[in-house]
């Protein structure tokens, strides 16, 4: 005989602890459900009675993450959420079914809110859609991001994060999945207007309908609205870029662009720093999302770490040096950037709105992305 | 004689002076339990050959169909949209990737399942050890298991069954690299016999060698059920657990390395090893870093440059592209070798505890 044999008593032990690890938390996964955002309240605040009745309300409007339902008022096509809701699916003919939890969910998490499996070991983090601010869009400061804005997120996805480019999904699945992301945006609005009305206000339970439809789920719905409504008026369109196709202009607009960068209305230096390395005095920069986790005093800001999913994460200026630009590196993207800035961090909008002048004429945003890519092609030509 | 010789036809003779093929013992070939053994030997460890080789195209063909997300491309099982599995049309098939891949994967597995039951009937008639046919069975239970947890996986649309197979398929796999082992005919013979024998000349190791040779296949085992929580995530799960997985899964990475390093060190030729021995420890070394070079590649293209790589070594513009060819193929590719690693380890620890008993196994039924 070869091996030496295992007594019988030796097997089953062997054997029943095996099956016990894989049969230790077996048993159907919990039903996939809408998490109320609590982010940054003391859980104790909110009672049982009013987390029941602020569920039911969304529920009632909204729907499930399986069955989602359009408010009215709502600018979103049905069946598009009907495809990008749910469980997974496919049918012979390649039609799918949930999107959303086939390519999002993983990040995004099941209510949009940022924190899915995967989230936390992510820099930046996932994008938490529930207060409806996108950072990269084409909308001035306040203004909801446009449809083309989300398309070309997911078409191009976000160079440097883990948010992939979803080319290759067919045109009517990314319709079907920016109709999603704009169902738990305003889903979220509405959430947040209701713990306002319902928690800080204390009003009555069950929360009036109307009051809520009127200024929770209208109110949300038209500002998606309103950049469509007045374009003009909300919407970049970069104008044309001034020539630099001699060297001795490009040279020209680089020199100004520099200036610009330099000087003390625009404030790049403050955060990008004189060299543009995003080594500025500004240290300590969080974006929108992560401001509320910081405290004055760390334990203050360890305090408040318990009352979110995600622990605190700096945000870092962009070193133009490396030329990994977020929003895009082509030249109309760092337009963008710099007219309309980034919504929700501390990027502002240093280009000119409808009745305000702005630290930045658009001939003068154009140098001073001229003078940005210029540092990361000289950063190449060093290397 | 109860019934007349038949009369021969022209050119032939008589059937019973025919002349019988003998073996030089003067027993008749076909008769023979010796001949037979042999022949039927043969044939299982070909046949274990055939089963391990349509294994690992399964393995990374159930791959391919976690990475793309196909687990629910085919609702339904053992049909297929209704149809046999055998009978799903071809243009059907060809058509929807998803379905491609998906329905692929369970024709795969259809034609290995046949082929182990095939080698446990061959296993079972032939085999004159107990335990290799008793082994035989296990492994005919177990690819039927698969079968049924992948199906499970499907009807009750539950992500925690698709973990579940996914851990236990290099399992499978394992039990069907040893079949090939144990039906070879280097570990019957077992003799030790010099250079020229089975095993070459030289030892398995010390007791310490055997040990940390058993300790990286649980290792690496381990390895693969760390990588399977960070595959299937299912919407529910805190974010916390992932972060944990995935320094679980560096960190033993790193010492499974050191530890098969260390392995290969103390198995070489050189220090008077076996060279089977040293072979297997090699290629646990070989295959251990492209492994790490492609885990590495697996979260570049799933998720990206980390931040501390990009600040600290080199940021570069880097974009992940779901659904890409590279994503897809380096993170599958991350999976199967894992599988292939696993195999490697228990052959070796398989061949490292024949040569602590180097005598040929008994003939005759036990």
């Amino acid at each position: 005989m070869g091996v030496a044999a295992m007594s019988p008593l030796s097997f089953a032990v062997r054997l029943a602890l095996v099956v016990s690890f894989f049969a230790a938390g077996c048993g159907r996964s919990p039903p996939i459900e809408f998490e109320l955002n609590l982010e940054g309240r003391d859980p104790e605040s909110v009672s049982a009675k009013q987390a029941a009745a602020i569920r039911q309300t969304l529920t009632q409007l909204f729907g499930t993450p399986n069955e989602p339902r359009v408010p009215d008022g709502v600018p979103l096509d049905p069946e598009r959420l009907a495809m990008a809701a749910g469980a997974v699916a496919g049918d012979a003919q390649g039609r799918q079914r949930g999107l959303y939890r086939r390519h999002c969910v993983t990040c995004h998490g099941i209510s949009g809110d940022g924190a899915g499996p995967a989230a936390a070991a992510l820099d930046p983090y996932p994008r938490d859609y529930r207060r409806g601010v996108f950072k990269y869009t084409s909308t001035r400061s306040g203004a909801k991001p446009i449809r083309k804005d989300l398309q070309r997120t997911l078409y191009r996805g976000v160079p440097g994060t883990a948010m992939p480019s979803f080319a290759h999904l067919a045109p009517e699945e990314t319709e079907a999945l920016i109709d999603y992301v704009m169902y738990l945006a305003i889903r979220g609005e509405t959430e947040l207007y209701l713990l306002q009305l319902v928690v800080d206000e204390q009003s009555y339970l069950p929360p009036d309908m109307d009051r809520v439809m009127e200024e929770g789920v209208a109110s949300a719905a038209e500002s998606w609205l309103l950049p469509q409504r007045r374009a003009a008026e909300l919407v970049v369109e970069p104008p044309p870029r001034p020539p630099v196709d001699r060297p001795e202009l490009l040279a020209a607009s680089v020199a100004k662009g520099r200036e610009l960068y330099l000087a003390k209305d625009s404030q790049c230096v403050k955060c990008h720093g004189p060299e543009g390395d995003g080594n500025g005095e500004e240290k300590e920069l969080y974006d929108d999302w992560n401001k509320p986790k910081k405290g004055v005093t760390p334990e203050q800001t360890e305090a408040l770490a318990r009352r979110f999913k995600l622990p605190l994460q700096r945000l870092r200026p962009r070193d133009f040096r490396k030329g990994v630009f977020q929003g895009g590196s082509g030249p109309v993207d760092l337009y963008m950037r710099i007219c309309v800035g980034i919504k929700g961090t501390p990027m502002p909008a240093a280009g000119p709105a409808p009745g305000v002048p702005g630290p930045l004429k658009p001939d003068e945003i154009w140098h001073v992305v001229d003078y940005v890519r210029s540092l990361a092609e000289g950063q190449r030509t060093a290397n | 004689m109860i019934f007349p010789a038949k009369p021969a036809k022209a050119g032939r003779s008589p059937p019973n002076l025919r002349k019988a093929r003998v073996n030089p013992d003067g027993k008749n070939v076909k008769r023979d339990p010796s001949t037979r053994n042999a022949r039927c030997s043969a044939v299982a460890h070909a046949l274990a050959w055939v089963v391990a080789c349509a294994t690992f195209p399964l393995i990374w063909m159930g791959g391919f169909v976690t990475t793309y997300r196909a687990g629910m491309a085919v609702p339904d099982w053992p049909s297929t949209f209704g149809y046999n599995l055998f009978l799903y049309p071809l243009e059907s098939w060809l058509s929807v990737f998803d379905v491609f891949l998906e329905h692929s994967h369970r024709l795969i597995a259809a034609s290995v399942g046949m082929l182990t039951m095939a080698l446990g009937a061959v296993l079972w008639f032939c085999d004159h050890r107990r335990w290799i046919r008793w082994l035989g069975v296990i492994a005919v239970a177990g690819v039927s298991l698969q079968g049924v947890l992948g199906g499970l996986r499907v009807i009750a649309d539950e992500r925690f069954l698709a973990k579940i197979h996914g851990c236990t398929a290099p399992l499978v796999f394992a039990l069907i690299g040893s079949l090939v082992t144990f039906t070879s005919g280097a570990w019957k013979a077992g003799t030790n016999g010099g250079e020229n024998g089975p095993f070459g000349r030289g030892g398995s190791g010390s007791k310490g060698d055997r040990r940390l040779a058993l300790a990286v296949a649980a290792g690496l085992y381990f390895q693969i059920v760390a990588g399977a929580q960070l595959r299937h995530l299912t919407p529910q799960e805190h974010a916390s657990w992932f972060v944990l997985w995935v320094w679980i899964h560096v960190i033993a990475a790193g010492l499974l390395l050191l530890g098969i390093l260390w392995v290969a060190w103390r198995l070489c030729p050189a220090r008077g090893n076996a060279a089977m021995i040293a072979r297997r420890s090699r290629l646990l070394a070989g295959l251990m870093l492209p492994q790490l070079v492609l885990g590495a590649a697996t979260w570049l293209t799933n998720y990206g440059v980390p931040v501390w790589f990009a600040e600290c070594v080199w940021d570069v513009e880097y974009t992940v592209v779901a659904g890409g060819a590279w994503q897809a193929v380096l993170t599958t590719a991350h999976v199967a070798v894992a599988s292939l690693l696993l195999v490697t380890a228990v052959s070796l620890a398989l061949w490292q505890a024949r040569l602590e008993y180097p005598e040929p196994e008994a003939h005759g039924h036990e």
